[in-house]
């Protein structure tokens, strides 16, 4: 029997051969995954908490972890494992390097010190200059809590402050 | 016929071949200055040049001749690797160098202590005043740093092995007698390594904590020449082959740096910093003098 001459009339009444209905479902899972897996990567990993709900340092970190994976967009251009992209440098250690001011400054005036790749001859920027977050004032906190929990610090910013 | 048709044929491909092989030489025969045609294909040599590139171009740029980025930053500026010979005819600088020398005085320097630094730099001084040449003499020989050259040493950066590659590519870049690079089989090819550092307490009084900054002032700047790649502070000179310092004192943790300076490669293998071997002391009072760099922020 061959699959192309069999039809099999839809609920629309629309007559399709099996393999175009075979490829639509196919098309159908493949979107349903992927934009559960984009809702879940938008909310974070595992369960998501509100930045609100923050009651310890250790949620504080979490919660800018997922800053840092979703609405944040760091990880567009910077990993915070391995080596430096072409579009920005690793982040790997830099809450051990940097203090918490200058980790700050640099996620609202980014241009204010731009850091040079400096593997380059002559070291030149990056190849994506950085822009200035969207982040409100407590969801950088929570983002320089995640680096500088990421790096093996203690987190330096006081949950008071988030008031 | 078909025989003399392939006969010919040969000979155009073979025509070829030589037009491009001379044309190919050349120009690398009228840049190059080596008598020695081998050196493109001697391992050792292209070691050498490999490490070349990623330690030295920055200021003696890639052909030698001093022309690097950094060129213009450093106080004496690059020395001209392709110094053949003088205006006057006379054997060059580095033509006059052994290869032992390059490797043990230039690359492999042995860096003094601060205090030995500064007592023979105070004999050197006042042999100079008491216009005692002989003292003075003696007093530089064993002061190589008196005008500290910018260039690290790389005897705490790169291995035996690789130190001397650099001295077989270098010996490429000019004329010269000297005999081939020997590398006995016995040298390390290892390169040194410098454990992470656990950094000290930085509670100290104020007037301390001033006093320690003023001596890394003057380790940072007249010892080990971080300026030559380094941009310390507006105005003065300052190299661009790593990251701008003017901001240390707000950009970076204590400890970081401490660890930083005292091993770079223990924390980013692939990094160009050389490692200078540090003491404890100069590591500290570097990263106190660092903390007191600040710039107006610009808004």
């Amino acid at each position: 029997m061959n699959l192309k001459n069999l039809h099999i009339r839809t609920m629309l009444g629309v007559t399709m051969d099996i393999r175009s209905i075979v490829y639509q479902i196919l098309f159908a899972v493949f979107f349903a995954i992927g934009s559960a897996s984009f809702v879940w990567s938008q909310n974070g990993a595992g369960s998501a908490i509100a930045l609100s709900d923050v009651k310890t340092l250790e949620e504080l970190a979490q919660v800018g972890g997922q800053l840092f994976e979703g609405k944040g967009q760091c990880t567009q251009c910077h990993s915070l494992q391995g080596a430096s992209s072409d579009k920005g440098p690793t982040l790997d250690g830099v809450g051990a390097k940097l203090t918490r001011e200058f980790l700050h400054e640099s996620l609202v005036k980014p241009d204010a010190y731009v850091y040079l790749d400096f593997t380059r001859v002559p070291p030149a920027p990056y190849a994506a200059p950085m822009p200035p977050t969207s982040l409100a004032e407590g969801e950088i906190l929570a983002v320089i809590a995640y680096l500088q929990q990421s790096s093996g610090q203690p987190v330096s910013i006081e949950l008071s402050e988030l008031k | 016929m078909e025989g003399m048709a392939m006969g010919s044929g040969h000979r155009f491909v073979l025509g070829c071949v030589v037009v491009f092989v001379v044309l190919f030489s050349l120009p690398i025969g009228c840049t190059s200055k080596t008598d020695n045609a081998e050196s493109q294909s001697n391992p050792l040599v292209m070691q050498g040049k490999e490490l070349f590139t990623d330690y030295c171009i920055h200021c003696h740029g890639p052909s030698g001749i001093g022309d690097g980025f950094n060129a213009g930053n450093v106080d004496p500026g690059p020395r001209d690797l392709t110094d053949s010979e003088t205006e006057d005819g006379e054997v060059g600088f580095m033509a006059s160098l052994t290869n032992e020398k390059i490797y043990h005085e230039i690359l492999s320097r042995d860096l003094l202590n601060p205090d030995e630094f500064e007592a023979l730099q105070e004999a050197y001084l006042d042999a100079v005043m008491m216009e005692d040449e002989e003292a003075a003499k003696v007093a530089e020989a064993k002061l190589p740093m008196l005008v500290p050259p910018a260039m690290p040493t790389f005897k705490y950066t790169l291995s035996d092995a690789e130190r001397w590659a650099l001295v077989a590519y270098v010996r490429t870049l000019h004329k010269n007698d000297a005999p081939p690079v020997d590398v006995p089989s016995t040298v390390s090819t290892v390169r040194p390594t410098f454990p992470k550092r656990q950094a000290p307490s930085w509670e100290m009084a104020e007037d301390e904590r001033i006093a320690i900054a003023e001596s890394g002032k003057f380790i940072f700047i007249d010892k080990f020449n971080c300026n030559g790649c380094h941009v310390y502070k507006t105005g003065e000179l300052g190299g661009v082959v790593g990251p701008d310092l003017r901001r240390s004192g707000e950009r970076l943790n204590l400890d970081w740096t401490y660890q930083w300076i005292s091993s770079p490669q223990a924390m980013k293998p692939d990094t160009k910093m050389p490692n200078l071997a540090l003491s404890e002391d100069e590591a500290k009072a570097i990263t106190l003098y660092l903390e007191t760099l600040k710039l107006p922020a610009t808004s």
